[in-house]
């Protein structure tokens, strides 16, 4: 665990005009694995050290499944934050969760709409389908408003942030060790943040192909020897 | 026994077949041994590779079931409450459903939560959980109470891993019989975990026991399988998964199947054994049978053969005892034809084929008291002669026809047999009278044609009468040899034995014999008789006269063996004697003074060895006698045998200085020429026209004519044998010189002769 703290590397630039009156930060945030590879589904959360006294708006948040896959893998949601679960297969599903931070079951079948799914608890939600074993997804829910998922390129853009002292926090599903959360202290204008987390590549959960087939309890097909 | 053929062949034969049987079983058996134990061996790998398959599928599919189970909704929702109590049924459940005999429940790093088994440590579970959370195929083996579970874990996600669910399954005695129906091989699971052995096993109760008897030899299995764990079974071990015990499954391969197959060979190979063997003994009797009897045939055979006897051939014997059989008689035939060959020859002369020696001995023997008749020996005059003029071989052809003649004689002999070189023995047994031996003889006398000229013989022949009392062989034949002999020296043509004969032949074989002895010995001596001188009246001279008293025959005459002694060719030895006494004497006469002049007589044959007169002068010299001491008397008969050399000799001898004298003149058929040319000194007159001088006057004329004629010749006379004074008044008055005599002294020892000189010559004084 300390370990990782050394894998932090934090390159900090300031632009070069800062005009105090604007008082708008952005943040760019580039993450990449030790392989130098951009590093998607990385939840990335901003803690102010003074909480804004206005609530943040809350969005509206999706989990969707769709080719008997959970979409997108990884959900980071504020707390409090309401979840759509839309079923846009032909097929049932029974998603699932046993996670502390949210218990729940919800029987979706076809073209039936479910009420979406409060989380008020901040913590890791693991979803499943009883009937899809192999689906998997979570759902991270911060204490922060400030919280978001890298793309496909590992790369997260937050805008009108306030300058100041930050701690940002780190996760990620494939990740070896849960990581502490790193100081930052955001200067007007733009920020650029590039930071690396190592983890353990993993396919990403995927429906096979369809038909009957033979599967293992990871969901992967068993060749025949 | 041993010892016989037919013995020895039939063990040959028993060892030798017993060895290739012997070694042929041992190749075959040690190779089908070793096969058996590869096969074996090889059985037990593929079964052992089969059985850990048999688990590893098992364990694939406990793994199957497990899973299906910790995918079970409830199953995950129970463990992810985390309510104790639910958890612990829902294994017991879900356990029982599968079959599992002990469940557990691990966290997601592998502690222990829950377990079916009371008292499982963390321990227990840890490298199991280490081994088989990374590969659920492993086959995962737990020890706990002596007893071995095979282990699957399956992780429990919901989605996320939110725990790991182990089943364990006992190896028992139901899943070695499970792996003994797929294998079809035995299968013991042991554990030593604790130190006991707790088996479980498809084996017998007794079987079982004997692995758990040796249970330490256990782990060698594992390097090496073991014919003897248990018995009958080659048994392997494998490993099971082991931390801190020994969990051991073991592999029984039975040996039955091989064992029988190889049991069923050695029966078969002992009795194959056996019948060859039995039919070999038969074969061996048999053909030793056929061997020996011929055999047995062949020393009877051989045995009549040698007893002389005529076996009949043997039959059905093999072609080479046949010949040996045959050999053996031709043998016999070849020894008896030179045994008689021998036999032939020991009796048959070779080159006439005539009886020889011994056969005619022989025949006379066997005749003995029925011998009768008369007996010839015939001798071929001069035959050494003929031979040396024909030449041995013409000789040989001569004696050839000359036997071929005999054997045509009539009357023909009943023997006829060739005793030796030209001597023939003829033996009639019913006599033979003279007229008829004539006839033969001069049958055998006509030429013979040898070599284109006509040979004629001159045949003697010895004819004895035997009377037939029995008289023995060798007297016989010595009596017609006699007879023969005497034909020859009369040159008769046949001389018939005179009784007495072969007593006179004895004495002069006798005489022959002895004569050398006697002179050795001195039973010879000399005798001297006085010559008196007529013109001085004294004793000038003496003749030495030789002198033999023999040990056994007494008195011999010396005319009869100086005879011998000249026929046997032994006159040169008494000649030599006589020489040297009379040379000594002449030195004792001249040590004493007495100037004697001494005769010796010589024989002819001393007259012709030319060394003797140098031998004479080299004895006067040595003796410093002068050479007219000595006088040689020689006869007329023996100067007539080689005029020439004796002549010389006497020449010698006269111009040495020696006197000779001729003896006997007048009695040999000389003619007076021989006085002519003799180189002689003096002449004797023979004592037989002196004896009778007084009575007959023409004695007394012959006498004075005698002296007249050796006066006339210049030499001295000698009268011998003069025995009245009246004799020597004649010769006296016939102016004969000399006068030898009784009328003066017999012959005398030395001794008795120098007492006689003595008193003569005193007596009478020569005249002054």
């Amino acid at each position: 665990m300390i370990l990782n703290r050394a894998l932090f590397a934090l390159v900090l630039s300031v632009s070069a005009f800062l005009t105090p009156q604007v008082m708008a930060a952005e943040l760019n945030i580039k993450l990449v694995d030790l392989q130098q590879q951009a590093l998607a589904d990385t939840v990335v959360e901003l803690i102010p050290a003074v909480m804004p006294d206005k609530a943040m708006p809350v969005g509206h948040y999706e989990m969707s499944q769709k080719n008997r896959t959970f979409i997108p893998f990884v959900l980071a949601v504020p707390k409090g934050a309401k979840v759509d679960f839309p079923n846009l297969d032909r097929t049932r599903h029974h998603v699932y969760s046993f996670s502390e931070a949210k218990p729940f079951e919800l029987k979706l079948y076809v073209g039936q709409a479910e009420a979406p799914i409060q989380f008020d608890k901040p913590g890791l939600v693991a979803l499943g389908c009883n009937i899809h074993d192999y689906m998997q997804a979570f759902i991270y829910v911060a204490d922060s408003p400030i919280v978001a998922v890298t793309d496909e390129k590992g790369e997260i853009q937050f805008k009108d942030l306030t300058a100041g002292q930050y701690k940002v926090k780190l996760w990620h599903p494939w990740q070896k060790a849960a990581s502490e959360p790193t100081e930052l202290m955001l200067t007007s204008g733009a920020n650029q943040l590039s930071l690396s987390l190592d983890i353990e590549r993993q396919a990403k959960p995927s429906a096979p192909p369809a038909g009957f087939g033979h599967y293992d309890a990871q969901g992967k097909p068993l060749h025949a020897k | 026994m041993l010892n016989s053929f037919r013995a020895r062949l039939i063990l040959v034969f028993f060892i030798v077949l017993t060895l290739v049987q012997f070694a042929t079983a041992f190749s075959v058996l040690t190779a089908t041994e070793k096969d058996n134990f590869l096969q074996q061996q090889k059985s037990l790998d593929i079964g052992a590779n089969v059985f850990l398959e048999v688990l590893s599928n098992r364990g694939i599919q406990l793994s199957q079931s497990l899973s299906v189970l910790s995918a079970d909704f409830g199953f995950k929702r129970a463990i992810a409450t985390g309510e104790q109590e639910t958890i612990e049924s829902v294994l017991s459940n879900h356990g029982s459903r599968i079959g599992a005999d002990a469940a557990v429940l691990l966290s997601p790093k592998g502690e222990l939560l829950t377990s079916s088994l009371p008292g499982l440590t963390q321990d227990d579970i840890q490298s199991l959980f280490d081994m088989t959370s990374s590969n659920n195929n492993a086959l995962a083996i737990l020890n706990f109470d002596h007893a071995s579970y095979q282990f699957v874990l399956q992780p429990v996600k919901a989605p996320t891993l939110i725990a790991w669910v182990g089943m364990g399954f006992l190896l028992d005695e139901k899943v070695a019989q499970q792996a003994k129906a797929i294998t079809g091989i035995d299968v013991s699971f042991v554990n030593q975990a604790t130190g006991r052995t707790e088996i479980a096993s498809t084996l017998s109760d007794d079987e079982k026991l004997s692995v758990v008897e040796q249970a330490n030899k256990l782990p060698s299995l594992l390097k090496m399988p073991s014919e003897n764990i248990p018995l009958d079974y080659l048994s392997m071990a494998l490993k099971l998964y082991d931390r801190n015990g020994s969990q051991l499954a073991l592999l029984h391969q039975s040996n039955l199947k091989w064992q029988q197959s190889y049991q069923h060979l050695r029966n078969n190979m002992l009795l194959i054994f056996a019948l060859t063997l039995a039919l070999a003994i038969v074969i061996a009797i048999w053909l030793s049978g056929s061997l020996t009897e011929p055999v047995r045939q062949l020393v009877t055979y051989a045995r009549k053969i040698g007893q002389g006897k005529q076996p009949a051939s043997i039959q059905g014997a093999p072609a080479e005892l046949r010949v040996l059989a045959k050999s053996l008689s031709l043998m016999r035939d070849d020894i008896e034809a030179r045994e008689k060959d021998l036999v032939y020859q020991s009796r048959h002369d070779s080159l006439t084929g005539l009886l020889n020696r011994f056969a005619a001995k022989q025949y006379l023997a066997d005749l003995k008291n029925d011998l009768s008749g008369a007996m010839v020996l015939l001798d071929i005059k001069h035959f050494r002669h003929i031979n040396d003029i024909i030449g041995f071989a013409n000789a040989d052809t001569l004696l050839v026809l000359f036997a071929r003649r005999l054997e045509q004689l009539a009357p023909t002999p009943d023997l006829l047999a060739r005793l030796d070189g030209d001597s023939f023995l003829l033996l009639y047994s019913q006599g033979i009278r003279p007229e008829h031996l004539l006839k033969s003889l001069d049958m055998l006398e006509s030429p013979f044609p040898i070599q284109g000229s006509n040979i004629s013989l001159t045949v003697r022949a010895g004819l004895l009468e035997i009377d037939g009392n029995g008289a023995d062989i060798d007297v016989l034949v010595r009596r017609a040899e006699i007879a023969l002999n005497q034909a020859c020296l009369e040159e008769q043509r046949i001389v018939s034995y005179r009784q007495g004969a072969d007593e006179k032949y004895q004495r002069e074989l006798t005489i022959i014999r002895d004569l050398p002895i006697g002179l050795a010995q001195n039973q010879l001596y000399l005798v001297f008789q006085p010559k008196v001188d007529l013109h001085l009246n004294q004793c000038t001279g003496a003749e030495a006269l030789i002198r033999w008293q023999h040990p056994t025959l007494g008195f011999i005459p010396p005319d009869e063996f100086i005879q011998l002694a000249e026929n046997s060719g032994n006159i040169d030895i008494v000649s030599q004697w006589v020489l040297k006494q009379a040379i000594q004497q002449l030195v004792a006469w001249q040590q004493r003074g007495m100037a004697l002049k001494l005769a010796i007589n010589l024989s002819a044959h001393d007259l012709v060895d030319t060394r003797l007169p140098n031998q004479i002068a080299s004895l006067l010299k040595d003796n410093n006698l002068p050479s007219g001491a000595l006088c040689i008397e020689v006869t007329e008969g023996a100067v007539m045998k080689d005029a020439q050399t004796v002549v010389s000799v006497l020449q010698r001898f006269r111009d040495m200085g020696v006197s000779v004298a001729i003896d006997d003149f007048g009695t040999g058929h000389s003619s007076l020429a021989y006085l002519k040319i003799l180189p002689v000194n003096e002449v004797k007159i023979d004592r037989s026209f002196i004896k009778d001088m007084l009575t007959n006057s023409q004695d007394v004329m012959i006498v004075n004519t005698s002296i007249q004629l050796i006066h006339g010749l210049g030499f001295t006379v000698v009268a011998e044998g003069v025995e009245e004074q009246e004799g020597v008044d004649i010769l006296r008055n016939l102016n004969c010189d000399i006068i030898q005599g009784y009328v003066f002294s017999k012959p005398l020892k030395a001794a008795e002769f120098d007492l006689w000189f003595e008193a003569f010559n005193h007596k009478n004084p020569s005249d002054a």
